[in-house]
């Protein structure tokens, strides 16, 4: 094979690829009716868990919405550890991993959620890995709280406050463009604009306060800024979930932090 | 040896200065605050705001703006205010009411002290400045738990009262605090959390404020589980607690949100939404009698003009629930709670009495009558443009009758009249028995209405019974022999208890303790 021809194949190939990412690039509808909560992408796909009936559903290569499970409570704010998945249930006061590879609710760790985040109402609004150890956010105005997780123990690590309502929360770990930042949207009600929040991780509390930086939301092909933003995930971008218009947009943000 | 003696004099002399004082005693004993009794306040934002109209980001500069300058407004002297924010340097914003100038350009700085240390925003300072109050030295660390110096002048950092002009404050001085901040309870002891990590719970909060002298004490707290606050303040008899959020003492667990609010602002285009602490928001909308906007609202329950805490913590606390049930009507599942329940710890005798807005707030005795439908008691109580001669709480009846109508008749010459006058107790004792004397005099300008050093006596009421906060009334019959010829005339009710005198000012606007009205003595008919 000659290089020429071998460079067009490869080409081809690789459009053929990026083809999927491409359309992942448009906003796309989250299941009808649903209350969604949690987002987050495993593998090849984005998986979402909704409120409305408590389903968790992952999206099908035609761009609808398959039941993979139904949860026996209420499903919250979903991460992916990379070989498992973790479910926040408030209901039952836990955090929960499951087996994604198969067809039932298959529980392979579970620890209680720490009691500094359990309030008086739900209040659970993020979750997410950054490669090491969960991050669990709670959106309970003064008490808002992101905490640090040792997913074996279930230890809570260190805490900071979010200086803001987060809705969500990410871990630009893997991202070419983003830097290793965890994310949320500051979410300021449906008359003023929600902001991408984002601070640098370290072991010492002071500096992850003092990175924290605001952006909007940059404007990518067919996005809105969300009005009401309930969960937020990481690939190839930012992906937003807003209850809003039922939507689950991609955003760049409009200045990239350091 | 000359030399080395000459040498070794000058090390002596000179050594304190270049070290502050590190050879001599530093234990100057602090002296109780020399001044008059006055009021002070301490406010505390402990976190920084970074971003316009960001919730639970802005408000920590925007609540301790509108804190600050309502109490300007209250009558505080800004150098009676201690502000704890930030890095010590004020905070910015898009918006006009929360950058310099501030308080309508009447202040260009607010901030006085850093709650930084070298680690990030911390509790140290806001025990220094407590411990500087409540005793006259700062703070130290004891085993990661702030108490007051019983020794020495330099506290946690190096802080020095004197530097800061912090007083200790005396038995005669009041004392008001806000603090907002994050906070947390294990089994209602709460904590607030500052950004360094050090925590500061109610324990030891009251140990640092158990030597306060001050005569009577209020403290806001805005922060989640704010129970734990009201708990450790309950045995204190001179202080009214006032708290954003907690359902019960015992069971304290429960979030403070925020809303927006509109106000005016000259940036926006007139008006528009700025974020704020729902209990930082109404605590100061009632005291101001006014919300950002500018339109009146109905915080002055008794209708003296004067904003009791009781009054500011009940209006509040309406306002709040209000909106709680705007909030309840979200399904919990399309929102995250909303619901808070401030709360209110008191003796009795503190909460209804104790006026922010007077000079001596929380003063045993003071007694007064209006001037005017807008007097607070405050002097002079005449502003430009009002007249001193309009006085809502005196009026004359042709009849004498239980109860009392308010309506005033102008009094008849020739027959008997009686005279009325409705005494406000704004002191937190009773100052019975009040004597009101009624005098009158002849009409002769707009500035005084009639001269003071003709005053002719009409009679005189005594109330027997006068509870804090309520109002009596007295009564005395103008008798027919001492009823003038029909013209007008300045009618007056000088207010005197044991406790509390009428000054020598012979204006009414420079004394609380008279009030007047013009009336005009008709010829009554069949005479």
């Amino acid at each position: 094979m000659s290089s020429f021809r071998f460079f067009w194949i490869t080409w081809v190939l690789l459009l053929a690829w990026f083809q999927p990412v491409a359309a992942q690039s448009e906003p796309f509808d989250a299941p009808p009716g649903a209350n969604i909560v949690g987002l987050v992408w495993i593998e090849d796909r984005f998986w979402v868990s909704d409120l409305a009936t408590n389903n968790i559903y992952r999206r099908a290569d035609d761009g609808s919405w398959e039941v993979w499970q139904t949860w026996p409570n209420r499903p919250g704010p979903l991460a992916w550890d990379g070989t498992g998945l973790w479910v926040v249930d408030e209901l039952a006061g836990q955090i929960i991993r499951v087996d994604t590879e198969v067809d039932s609710v298959t529980r392979t760790a579970v620890f209680d959620i720490p009691e500094i985040a359990i309030r008086e109402v739900p209040s659970i609004t993020g979750l997410t890995w950054d490669g090491d150890t969960l991050w669990l956010a709670t959106g309970c105005g003064l008490c808002s709280t992101f905490l640090q997780i040792d997913s074996s123990t279930g230890d809570v690590l260190q805490s900071f406050f979010p200086v803001c309502e987060p809705r969500g929360l990410a871990y630009s770990h893997e991202h070419p463009d983003l830097p290793r930042r965890l994310w949320t949207v500051a979410y300021n009600g449906p008359n003023k604009p929600a902001l991408l929040s984002s601070r640098k991780i370290t072991a010492d509390p002071g500096f992850v306060s003092s990175s924290q930086t605001f952006s909007g939301f940059g404007s990518v092909s067919g996005s809105v800024p969300p009005e009401e933003p309930t969960a937020i995930a990481i690939h190839e971008g930012i992906w937003v979930v807003d209850r809003d218009n039922g939507k689950i947009s991609k955003y760049d943000p409009s200045a990239i932090p350091p | 040896m000359k030399e080395l003696a000459v040498v070794g004099a000058l090390t002596v002399m000179i050594l304190p200065l270049v070290t502050g004082c590190c050879l001599c005693d530093d234990d100057h004993d602090p002296v109780p605050n020399p001044d008059a009794p006055d009021k002070y306040a301490v406010l505390a934002s402990t976190e920084m705001a970074t971003e316009d109209d960001v919730k639970y980001n802005s408000e920590f500069w925007y609540d301790l703006v509108l804190t600050y300058c309502t109490l300007i407004e209250q009558g505080f002297d800004k150098d009676n205010i201690f502000v704890l924010y930030g890095d010590g340097e004020d905070g910015t914003s898009k918006y006009d009411r929360y950058e310099t100038p501030f308080c309508s350009g009447a202040v260009e700085k607010i901030t006085d002290i850093s709650l930084k240390d070298d680690n990030d925003i911390s509790k140290y300072n806001l025990c220094n400045v407590l411990c500087c109050l409540s005793s006259g030295r700062p703070a130290k660390i004891v085993s990661g738990t702030c108490k007051c110096l019983s020794s020495g002048d330099t506290g946690i950092g190096g802080f020095q009262c004197s530097d800061k002009n912090i007083p200790w404050l005396t038995d005669d001085d009041f004392l008001i605090g806000w603090v907002k901040g994050h906070a947390s309870a294990i089994k209602c002891e709460t904590a607030l959390a500052f950004k360094s990590g050090t925590t500061f719970g109610d324990t030891e909060a009251n140990t640092l404020l158990d030597d306060l002298k001050a005569d009577r004490w209020a403290l806001f707290f805005e922060t989640c589980d704010a129970g734990g606050w009201l708990a450790d303040f309950q045995d204190y008899d001179s202080t009214a607690m006032v708290v954003s959020s907690s359902p019960d003492v015992d069971e304290c667990k429960q979030t403070s949100w925020t809303a927006w609010y509109l106000e005016k602002d000259s940036t926006a285009g007139g008006e528009t939404e700025v974020v704020h602490g729902r209990f930082t928001y109404w605590v100061n909308t009632a005291l101001r009698r006014m919300d950002l906007t500018g339109t009146a609202v109905d915080s002055d329950a008794d209708e003296n003009n004067l904003i009791s805490i009781l009054e500011d913590f009940d209006f509040a606390e309406e306002k709040i629930l209000e909106e709680n049930t705007k909030y309840l009507d979200v399904p919990p599942e399309t929102d995250f709670g909303g619901v808070m329940q401030p709360a209110i710890h008191s003796p009795s005798d503190v909460a209804p009495c104790v006026f922010v807005r007077l000079a001596n707030p929380g003063g045993d005795h003071e007694v007064f009558s209006l001037d005017h439908d807008d007097d607070n008691s405050t002097v002079p109580s005449v502003p430009p443009g009002t007249v001193p001669f309009d006085s809502p709480d005196i009026w004359v009846r042709h009849d004498h009758s239980d109860p009392v109508p308010r309506e005033h008749q102008q009094p008849h010459a020739g027959k008997d009249n009686h005279v009325y006058a409705q005494v406000f107790n704004i002191g937190c004792a009773d100052p019975s028995p009040v004597d009101v004397l009624f005098y009158y005099s002849t009409y002769t300008d707009d500035i005084l209405c009639g001269d003071p050093t003709q005053w002719k006596p009409i009679g005189e009421g005594t109330i027997t019974s006068l509870p804090p906060g309520e109002a009596r009334v007295a009564h005395a019959t103008w008798q027919a022999s001492n009823m003038p010829e029909p013209d007008d005339y300045c009618l007056i009710a000088e207010l005197s208890a044991l406790e509390d005198k009428p000054n020598e000012d012979e204006s009414v606007a420079f004394d609380n303790n008279k009030a007047q009205i013009k009336v005009e003595v008709v010829a009554a008919d069949g005479l």
